[in-house]
């Protein structure tokens, strides 16, 4: 992480009536970097965007900006002032106005000409430049979008917020639109933060990954750490299967039916061992500690194959890289070096 | 700014509540009297509310979901007796259905019968007379809600063995029952708000009661008493009309809205279609206009007269419809943070114009007591605030459907690109709303031409307008001489309905 974030949230909480949609929520944002704020629906990760964005008041802890505090309970920097900018969901365009004046609704304050220039400049940019003179019902929902992000842009936010930008789009679209979006910010450089459920998107998107579950942030780093070494059972979920298997963790490390896993961090105490499907491997006639278990079905979706193996933990889908099995088959689950990790229970 | 609106619609209903509390001057005015007006308010409103159910209905119902010969011209034009003054329209049916008047002359002469009634000066005469002033309320209301209907709710009917008859009565009818009771609540309301045509027609209602009060006693004290139980059945009503409101907002929540598939109706139905419409548009509009017309031939106008009264009235509604709209813009702005406000100017919507000015006699009373001289000013200025405080809510409305466009999102937008709350509501809301305002101006315009009791309480002293010089000439039993002023009342206002009707009729879900 960056010495000097952009923005930073310490122990933020929010609360609608009794209930914390957003609890003691940390987090940091570095220059010109693509993060994912990624969680189930009703999580609060809305909720954290319009908070940054000083649409809706703190109730405790601090938001600050370069250092410098914009919300904190019972004060709050207005929303005009922050130098924010954001999407909304329905991208918020207005009716009245043509796609330029929507463009340039924000910088009214700049002369006419470096307006004009800024406007024609992110128009092109997004690629919207011949609708400058259509008005918003007309536009296409992907136009619509960049419209919105071109509006956004025009004042030079420092940091763009993004709330759910693809999830009106379906299917091979959204890729599409998704990756030529993704590479006109990444242009233009700002500091952007993107809100979305769906994890493929943001693994593939994100410089940083944050994770958040029921009004708490639980994870924050770089996607592939994110996945690979998971803080809990619960941030291992919101990025792909993951299955737990109690332990006990003594002396830094945890006995599990596929031998000693190693947790040098954890104190000693129940624990839980998190296992990805591709963390395991079918393997006949081993004399290797594991699960045994029996191949019920064959799976192939395109060239990747599976094995659906029923077991004392279940039915468990195990990739098949090399050796065919039969159904019927009896096998026995090891795990492959490296994989899995201990983490503490929630 | 929207407290300013609020108050200025509360300030007149605080002073008729104040007025009937304070004084103790109770020999004027016997407790029997009020309560014989008031049950004769409620009778005349009870039976106008359900024939005008009846009647606004089934015309909605044949121009909205038939087809027939006719039809696109019946849909915009059976809203026309809005223009219609209802004084207008009794004094005209009085003049006609006269016994000695030239229509049963002639029936008893050559057809040998005459109508079962002697008199139409009677409640159930009112009545009849009131229905056809007011069912347009209903049918807009119903139109536009079977309109907003989709078509797969009645195709579901038909498939699960509903007739066209039975699916109006299983679904199309319960599913628009919220704008039924809300046009049906707006017609009552309108009943207990009438003067002209029950005073012409010797019905005593609470709200002849309080003019006369007013104008012959010159109790401000009894005439509030009578103002009282008025006020409290339009809040009442006021009250079913919203809670009627709340069950429409979520039919259009459906996911997909088709338009409805005119079902053809042939033959003799068709034609049986058309002859309701037509009988409806003839009894509501052409009878009574007609007559009214007829009689100004061979009748030499007072033109002088005539021509200062429409400067006044075209002054009155002019500004009272410039002050009311500016008003209920703010409010409507305001309302997004203080909603309590534009419920209470609903209530003056509710509230009839002889109430709102007697609640705003002792204000003015005080206005008086404190400015001498320029009394014509100050008269008029109050005569503006109390139709400002009695149409205030007929202009939010359409100014409120228009904000509906503006999402919350779109103000958040206006805020993270640099505006503050009120910037963003001018460069946002505004010109959003900027087309309805002339909608909102129109129909607070063609009501202001309409008003009557209200003027005659608050105006300056021989100020006359339209309204009020036909009142004066009926009241003087000379009734060609009241067709003039209200066909010039109508001559401004039917042009003025039909635009708004033709305009509301375009209006389709989605759009």
């Amino acid at each position: 992480m960056d010495d000097h974030p952009i923005l930073c949230l310490r122990g933020v909480t929010r609360r609608y009536g009794l209930r914390d949609v957003v609890q003691q929520a940390s987090l940091d944002l570095a220059e010109g970097r693509i993060a994912c704020l990624l969680g189930p629906s009703g999580c609060g990760k809305s909720t954290i965007l319009r908070l940054i964005a000083g649409l809706e008041p703190v109730d405790e802890g601090e938001i600050r900006v370069h250092g410098e505090t914009v919300a904190s309970a019972g004060a709050s920097v207005p929303p005009e002032q922050r130098g924010i900018g954001l999407v909304f969901q329905d991208n918020a365009l207005f009716p009245h106005l043509s796609v330029r004046d929507n463009v340039a609704f924000g910088i009214r304050n700049q002369p006419a000409a470096v307006r004009r220039q800024t406007v024609e400049a992110l128009l092109a940019r997004f690629q919207v430049g011949h609708l400058a003179d259509k008005f918003p019902h007309t536009l296409s929902g992907g136009e619509q979008q960049r419209v919105a992000i071109a509006r956004a842009l025009a004042r030079e936010p420092f940091l763009l917020l993004l709330d759910e930008p693809f999830s009106s789009l379906d299917g091979h679209l959204r890729a599409q639109v998704r990756q030529s979006l993704i590479a006109d910010l990444r242009a233009v450089g700002t500091s952007v933060l993107i809100v979305t459920h769906d994890p493929d998107e943001a693994m593939l998107i994100a410089d940083q990954l944050i994770l958040m579950a029921e009004g708490r942030i639980l994870q924050s780093g770089a996607p592939g750490d994110c996945y690979d070494n998971p803080v809990s059972l619960v941030a291992a979920r919101l990025l792909g299967d993951a299955m737990g298997i109690d332990v006990v963790v003594a002396g830094g490390g945890a006995q599990t039916p596929f031998g000693r896993v190693a947790a040098p961090d954890l104190p000693d105490g129940p624990a839980q061992l998190v296992l990805r499907p591709d963390d395991l491997l079918a393997v006949v006639n081993s004399i290797h500690p594991g699960i045994d278990g029996q191949v019920t079905t064959l799976r192939r979706v395109g060239a990747a194959r599976t094995a659906i193996v029923a077991c004392d933990l279940g039915e468990i889908a195990v990739p098949l890289p090399g050796a065919p099995l039969a159904q019927g088959q009896a096998v026995r689950l090891h795990l492959r070096s490296g994989a899995g990790r201990i983490v503490p229970l929630t | 700014m929207a407290a300013l609106a609020a108050f200025i619609v509360l300030l007149p209903l605080a002073g008729v509540v104040l007025a009937a509390l304070g004084g103790s001057g109770t020999a004027d005015i016997a407790a029997r009297d009020l309560t014989r007006y008031a049950l004769t308010s409620a009778w005349l409103a009870l039976l106008v509310g359900c024939a005008t159910a009846v009647i606004g209905t089934l015309a909605a119902w044949l121009v909205a979901m038939h087809a027939f010969p006719g039809r696109s011209f019946f849909a915009w034009a059976l809203a026309l007796p809005l223009a219609v003054p209802a004084f207008a329209m009794a004094y005209s049916y009085a003049d006609l259905l006269d016994v000695a008047g030239p229509l049963r002359i002639y029936m008893r002469a050559e057809l040998g019968f005459d109508m079962p009634f002697s008199t139409i000066r009677s409640i159930s005469g009112a009545a009849f007379i009131l229905t056809l002033a007011f069912y347009p309320y209903v049918f807009l209301a119903m139109r536009a809600a079977f309109l907003n209907q989709s078509a797969a709710a009645l195709e579901a009917a038909a498939m699960l063995g509903c007739n066209g008859w039975q699916a109006l009565r299983r679904v199309a009818l319960p599913m628009a029952r919220p704008a039924l009771a809300a046009g049906v609540a707006l017609a009552m309301m309108e009943v207990l708000a009438d003067f002209g045509a029950v005073r012409f027609l010797s019905v005593q209602t609470l709200t002849t009661g309080i003019v006369r009060a007013w104008t012959v006693y010159g109790s401000t004290v009894s005439a509030a008493r009578f103002a009282l139980p008025l006020l409290a059945a339009a809040a009442l009503l006021l009250w079913l009309e919203r809670s009627a409101r709340k069950g429409r907002s979520h039919d259009g929540a459906r996911a997909r809205w088709r338009a409805i598939e005119r079902q053809r109706l042939p033959g003799w139905r068709g034609w049986s279609a058309s002859l309701f419409c037509g009988l409806l548009l003839t009894a509501g509009l052409l009878l009574p206009v007609g007559w009214l017309v007829w009689n100004m031939f061979g009748l030499s106008p007072d033109w002088a007269r005539l021509t200062q009264a429409l400067r006044h009235s075209l002054l009155l509604a002019g500004g009272g419809a410039a002050l009311t709209v500016l008003l209920a813009t703010l409010l409507a702005l305001g309302t997004r943070r203080l909603p309590v406000a534009a419920r209470l100017a609903s209530l003056g919507y509710a509230t009839p114009g002889a109430v709102m000015a007697i609640g705003l006699l002792a204000p003015a009373g005080f206005v008086w007591s404190v400015v001498q001289g320029s009394g014509v000013a100050i008269a008029i200025a109050l005569l503006l605030l109390a139709y400002a405080a009695r149409l205030m809510a007929a202009a939010l409305e359409p100014i409120d459907a228009g904000l509906a466009r503006v999402s919350p999102s779109m103000m958040q937008a206006a805020r993270t690109l640099g505006r503050t709350e009120v910037q963003a509501a001018v460069a946002v809301d505004l010109p959003i709303v900027r087309g309805t305002l002339l909608t909102a101006g129109l129909i607070v315009f063609i009501d202001i031409l309409k008003e009557l009791p209200a003027t005659l309480i608050l105006r300056p002293f021989n100020f006359d307008t339209l309204a009020v010089l036909a009142h004066h000439y009926a009241s003087d039993e000379r009734l060609p001489q009241a067709g003039p002023p209200s066909l010039m009342i109508l001559a401004v206002s039917l042009p003025t309905v039909i635009w708004l009707t033709r305009r509301i009729a375009q209006a389709r879900p989605g759009h």
